[in-house]
């Protein structure tokens, strides 16, 4: 396949923590996620597109960082709607946690990194291989009653999708950690109210979303999902003993108007139009 | 066999610090000492087997060794994605632990029975499964599997098997022996169908034909060498309480195909069917063709030439 000039430029790692070195370091990774969609032919554009805060707010506020990558007691991030890679890596690249030649050749064959994150030694910071939706929950419990047991003081955050929580081992993994307090472990719902290939409510409806996790003993909070701050806040609040979840309303396609809040975007890669300046 | 189990799980606990024990909750009047004993180590996940896996595989990443403990088909076919996922993929260490395999729940029906488990786990890349016959092997299996780097299945049945001599120690490659004697034709088997084995044995020897038992505990990866070793050129029965084209099948055909000496071979498991009629392990085995009395009969049709 021939690779597209211009597509592939890298993010390069953006260190800036100032407010307006955040929003920079988001735009970045939202066009470099748009450069890799086109280039290389990918879908789940809109997925990526609406968890970028998300996963910038949580590698923030985590201990993860190019020195501790390959620790072992180091936070831990599970990303279950791993089929929103291209975020992940972008993301990833933006806080100098991956090799941004590693996304040359981004789906090609012989290449590194997968459609679905996948755990890869030339990456240490990805903690699970996921794509199979209904995954991501149990693992970070089983990492947060790790923690738990060893005494590590780390914090387990999982990022999921709404439409994962269809899922019936998301539900498993909800009812251990409330009633076991997994207090370690964060999630942080995308809720871009789309899944595969309806409107979430008219597909199966979560709503009351929040009631439902309050009622499996969890700390609920709920906040524009594309909002720093309101995330960094959430986040960075620890609350009581119980585990916390971050509802975390998004825009499906955020950043590309034409394919914002369609059941397209998750499958059409980008348009030349839509890349970013 | 579930006492003889969990006091190995439990040395293993004691001299281990890493070793956790899950259940989906099950094991009532067998697993209580072990929790005792073990505190938080011991971690009843709930009627929520699935989760239960995935979250072994999670507390495999933090360096533990987690058992994880139910009934046969809820710790196999219930999880199977799981399995494939969380543990098998990532290389993590966990011991699946299926208690009542193949037919072991008889009465209790087809959702307790377990005959596709080892099939469908033998699929699976960084996976090991051993099926004890009796507790001395389902000692020497734990044993040899106890710094096991891959997952491991441990297939465990109900009954506590006949006293068969097991060797005190094998590895991997040697997991299959002679537990007795015969010049006329070879049974190899593995797990509770050993005991049909030597029953079957006992009744031919007393009608003047002489049969060499063969166990197979460790089911996969098959252990090619020693059971081509010990079936020599004999005609050859190979049993397995499970469905047809099972790993030991499989790894009797295979062997067969490409080191074989013109054996005659059959292969005795439980056709792809549900059983009919509710009944014990004992009817269930005499109505699916696998108990003593079916390998009786598949050995007499190889010995007769009709095989």
């Amino acid at each position: 396949m021939v690779v597209r000039q211009g597509a592939v430029e890298a993010v390069g790692m953006i260190a800036r923590d100032d407010a307006s070195g955040r929003s920079a370091r988001c735009h970045a990774v939202r066009r470099r996620i748009i450069g890799l969609s086109h280039a290389f032919r990918s879908a789940h554009l809109g997925s990526s597109l609406s968890v970028v805060e998300i996963l910038d707010a949580v590698l923030s506020a985590s201990d993860i960082s190019p020195s501790t990558a390959s620790a072992r007691t180091r936070d831990r991030l599970v990303f279950s709607k791993g089929h929103a890679a291209m975020a992940c890596y972008a993301t990833f690249e933006a806080h100098g946690l991956l090799d941004p030649s590693l996304l040359e050749r981004y789906l090609q064959d012989d290449s590194d990194l997968w459609g679905h994150v996948t755990v890869n030694d030339k990456v240490p910071a990805i903690d699970a291989s996921t794509g199979s939706l209904g995954h991501g929950l149990g693992l970070a419990a089983g990492y947060a009653l790790g923690y738990r047991l060893r005494g590590w003081p780390g914090r387990v955050f999982c990022i999921l999708s709404d439409g994962e929580c269809d899922e019936g081992t998301t539900w498993e993994a909800a009812l251990f950690a409330g009633h076991h307090k997994l207090s370690p472990l964060t999630a942080i719902i995308d809720c871009n109210k789309i899944q595969s290939i309806g409107a979430t409510r008219d597909v199966l409806d979560l709503e009351p979303f929040a009631d439902k996790w309050q009622a499996f003993r969890w700390r609920v909070t709920r906040v524009d999902g594309h909002d720093l701050d309101a995330l960094d806040r959430a986040i960075a609040d620890r609350g009581d003993e119980r585990p916390h979840v971050v509802i975390a309303d998004t825009v499906k396609g955020k950043g590309i108007a034409r394919i914002e809040n369609t059941v397209a975007s998750h499958y059409h890669p980008a348009k030349p139009e839509d890349l970013l300046s | 066999m579930r006492n003889k189990l969990m006091a190995l799980i439990g040395a293993h606990a004691a001299s281990d610090p890493d070793v956790l024990f899950m259940t989906g909750d099950l094991g009532f009047s067998v697993v209580e000492p072990l929790q005792a004993s073990i505190g938080p180590r011991f971690i009843n996940a709930g009627v929520a087997e699935a989760n239960m896996m995935t979250m072994a595989g999670g507390l495999a990443a933090c360096g533990f060794l987690p058992y994880v403990y139910t009934i046969a088909p809820f710790v196999t076919a219930r999880c199977y994605e799981q399995i494939r996922n969380d543990i098998c993929y990532p290389r993590r260490r966990v011991r699946l632990v299926g208690v009542g395999a193949g037919l072991s729940y008889g009465s209790l029906g087809a959702s307790h029975h377990s005959l596709e488990d080892a099939a469908i786990l033998a699929t699976l890349p960084n996976m090991i499964i051993a099926s004890p016959g009796n507790e001395a092997e389902l000692g020497l299996m734990h044993e040899m599997l106890i710094a096991e780097e891959r997952a491991v299945y441990l297939r465990v049945p109900r009954e506590n098997g006949t006293a068969y001599v097991v060797p005190e120690r094998v590895t991997p490659g040697e997991a299959a022996y002679e537990v007795r004697a015969g010049s006329d034709i070879a049974f190899v088997a593995s797990g509770p169908s050993v005991n049909e084995c030597l029953a079957a044995a006992m009744e031919l020897s007393e009608a003047g034909v002489s049969a060499r038992v063969i166990s197979v505990p460790l089911l996969h990866p098959f252990p090619m060498v020693p059971v081509a070793d010990l079936v020599g050129s004999q005609p050859v029965v190979s049993v397995f309480e499970g469905y047809v084209g099972g790993p030991l099948e499989l790894g009797m055909l295979r062997l067969l195909a490409t080191n074989g000496r013109g054996n005659r071979h059959l292969h005795v498991a439980v056709n792809l069917a549900y059983p009919e009629r509710c009944g014990s392990t004992e009817f269930l085995r005499a109505a699916l063709g696998i108990d003593a009395k079916s390998i009786i009969a598949a050995a007499r049709r190889l010995l007769d030439g009709r095989g």
